[in-house]
């Protein structure tokens, strides 16, 4: 039988002093790395202020959350400029430009990053589903009118509220919620702050 | 291998030889002293002492997830992180002093920690539900403190969580899954095979399996075609290959591991088979694709393998026929042949020619699992054919009174065909 070289046999050679300072150093790393990551992008990320509705369940290990469903979400492609043809997972870039009453609207959709017009935001985001009901005036989905759209997750789509406050947020009705996003240079999006009416209702800090 | 229950039977069998008089009082003295300094079995405070630090890592789990406002959201992470660095600072400690179990403890509490810190971290950007992103995350973090600790916990979390990540990436389409999983499997499978844990061991034959599982890909379970079920046949007849003959050459570990999840695959694939044959519409040939020559590729070798190299021919011939026999099973569909009478009752004395050669190798082995599960097999077997008769009920009973007949024979020639095969000369390797 052949025999692999033993794993314990290496690290026997290092104390188990520094082989912990280093499991340490590389998992705190770990964390760190994402933490900078995200508030990266809070801290120089471009503005964005988005229309959005509520839905809501809760994660297992993060606790409760409510799902938030925006306006940008559902694309109705005969009504933008890009590409026509997309498939489920494929990564999108979806032009935004404020809209008459400051919120964003999407111009465009594209599978390559396209130069983002004057006034515009190019966001990136992940295709859920194709050939979804394209969206009514009121943002609700209506499948008579056609199936053309697609979704598109922008990573906005979770947010989490301390234990038991999900509802508060979930009844709001959907024309008064609304959520100042940051988006990177890259497109990379992070909810900044939750507004009610206009009012600030949760501010999100880098750290 | 030193199992808890290999040391109560020698325990007992020791007792039992003294007091025969096999062996002298001092020799059973010395075996007991041999087998304390190989170490294994459990250690008591180690056990307790893992299974509170599964209820603090769990207390810190629903601490984030609580998201409880009186505490700013970088304190949460500062205790995070300094809960993190304390239970890894422990094993480091525990471990100099020659703890180990309590050293693997406190590592696998640390893990746990780490797998709290990233979803605190999600929770705090709102990051959206990607499962199967933090379960890479929590693979990588687990794998660094399984190899640099050397705890056994960290590693079946880390193949736990890389085989929940692949499995969630396959789900939702991603084409390269498959050959991902291996980025963070094989460094995982290198630390499994030179452990001597059990439970690492059964968790990666496990995370194996479910690769094999998953290769076919999600239209194949879709559109079911009993090409699916030969593969699972062959898949589950490399493992039993790969495990018996793991255990007859005395290791790896790793290996023998697979055994018991082979045979419980082969069972379930060969009962199923037998049942198509009761319905003229399920007998029909389906299609093989090419993950039927891929594992029959893989499976063929490796039956040939336990045949050849194994050291006990009593035990390794009788299972390796068995193999070659199930092996045979989907070829048979495939060829239409099971659609005639006679076909159908060739599959069916296949499948019960199959459960007896298990039950041989195992009595030849004194391998028990093996006899277990050719038993089991036979069983279901017997049901299976009294539940729905191929024939008229007539044919049925001559064809059980034909195998019936044909055991009996079996048996009344086992005693000398057995001692034909424990010749000394025949077991040395």
């Amino acid at each position: 039988m052949i025999r692999l070289p033993s794993a314990d046999a290496f690290t026997g050679r290092v104390s188990p002093l520094w082989r912990g300072i280093a499991a340490i150093i590389l998992l705190c790393g770990l964390i760190l790395a994402m933490v900078e990551s995200r508030a990266g992008i809070l801290r120089s990320g471009t503005e964005v202020r988005l229309a959005t509705a509520p839905l809501d369940p809760r994660d297992l290990f993060r606790g409760d959350y409510v799902i938030l469903n925006y306006k940008i979400s559902t694309l109705d492609l005969s009504k933008l400029d890009g590409d026509k043809t997309f498939e489920r997972n494929q990564t999108v870039f979806v032009r935004v430009a404020p809209g008459a009453d400051g919120l964003a609207e999407a111009k465009g959709v594209h599978l390559a990053r396209p130069a983002a017009g004057a006034g515009e935001t190019v966001i990136e985001g992940k295709v859920a589903s194709v050939g979804a009901c394209v969206a009514n005036a009121d943002g609700d989905p209506d499948c008579n009118a056609g199936r053309r759209a697609i979704r598109v997750a922008y990573g906005l789509e979770s947010y989490f509220v301390p234990e038991g406050t999900g509802r508060a947020i979930e009844t709001t009705e959907r024309k008064r919620l609304e959520i100042v996003a940051a988006v990177s240079s890259s497109g990379q999006a992070a909810i900044k702050r939750l507004l009610i009416d206009g009012k600030l209702v949760h501010q999100e800090p880098p750290y | 291998m030193l199992t808890g229950s290999y040391r109560k039977r020698l325990e007992a069998d020791l007792g039992r030889w003294v007091g025969e008089g096999l062996i002298a009082p001092e020799n059973a003295a010395t075996i007991r002293r041999s087998l304390a300094q190989e170490g294994g079995g459990f250690k008591l405070p180690a056990l307790i002492g893992l299974f509170g630090g599964l209820l603090i890592a769990s207390s810190v789990s629903a601490f984030v997830a609580a998201n409880w406002e009186e505490i700013p959201r970088v304190a949460k992470l500062v205790m995070v992180l300094l809960g993190l660095a304390a239970a890894l600072g422990i094993s480091a400690r525990l471990e100099s002093r020659g703890s180990t179990g309590g050293a693997d403890a406190a590592a696998t509490c640390g893990t746990l920690i780490f797998g709290a810190g990233v979803a605190l971290v999600g929770q705090m950007y709102h990051l959206p539900t990607d499962w199967p992103g933090g379960a890479l995350l929590i693979a990588l973090g687990a794998i660094i403190v399984a190899f640099l600790l050397r705890s056994s916990g960290a590693l079946v979390i880390a193949i736990v969580a890389a085989g929940c990540w692949a499995g969630g990436r396959w789900d939702e389409g991603e084409p390269r899954a498959h050959l991902l999983f291996w980025l963070p499997f094989l460094p995982a499978l290198w630390l499994a095979a030179t452990r001597h844990n059990r439970l690492v061991h059964h968790v990666a034959a496990l995370a194996l399996l479910g690769w094999f599982a998953t290769l076919p890909g999600q239209h194949a379970f879709f559109r079911f075609d009993y090409g699916l079920l030969a593969y699972g046949l062959a898949v589950s007849a490399l493992f039993v290959a790969l495990g018996a003959l793991a255990l007859d050459r005395g290791g790896p570990g790793l290996l023998t591991a697979f055994l018991p999840w082979g045979l419980i695959g082969l069972i379930l694939s060969l009962n199923v088979e037998l049942a198509r044959i009761l319905e003229p519409n399920q007998a029909k040939p389906g299609t093989a694709f090419w993950l039927n020559y891929f594992a029959y590729a893989l499976a063929v070798p490796a039956v040939v393998g336990v045949a050849a190299l194994a050291r006990e021919r009593r035990f390794a011939w009788p299972l390796a026929l068995a193999l070659l026999m199930s092996l045979l099973v989907p070829v048979l569909f495939w060829s239409g042949g099971a659609v005639s009478m006679a076909g159908k009752i060739v599959v069916a004395a296949l499948i019960l020619a199959i459960a007896i050669g298990i039950v041989i190798a195992g009595a030849g082995g004194g391998v028990r699992r093996l006899s277990i599960a050719g038993s089991t097999l036979f069983a279901i077997a017997i049901v299976i054919l009294l539940w729905q008769t191929i024939g008229t009920l007539l044919d049925q009973s001559l064809f059980f009174l034909v195998g019936g007949a044909l055991l009996i024979a079996i048996a009344s020639f086992m005693r000398r065909l057995l001692a034909k095969f424990s010749r000394p000369t025949e077991a040395a390797p």
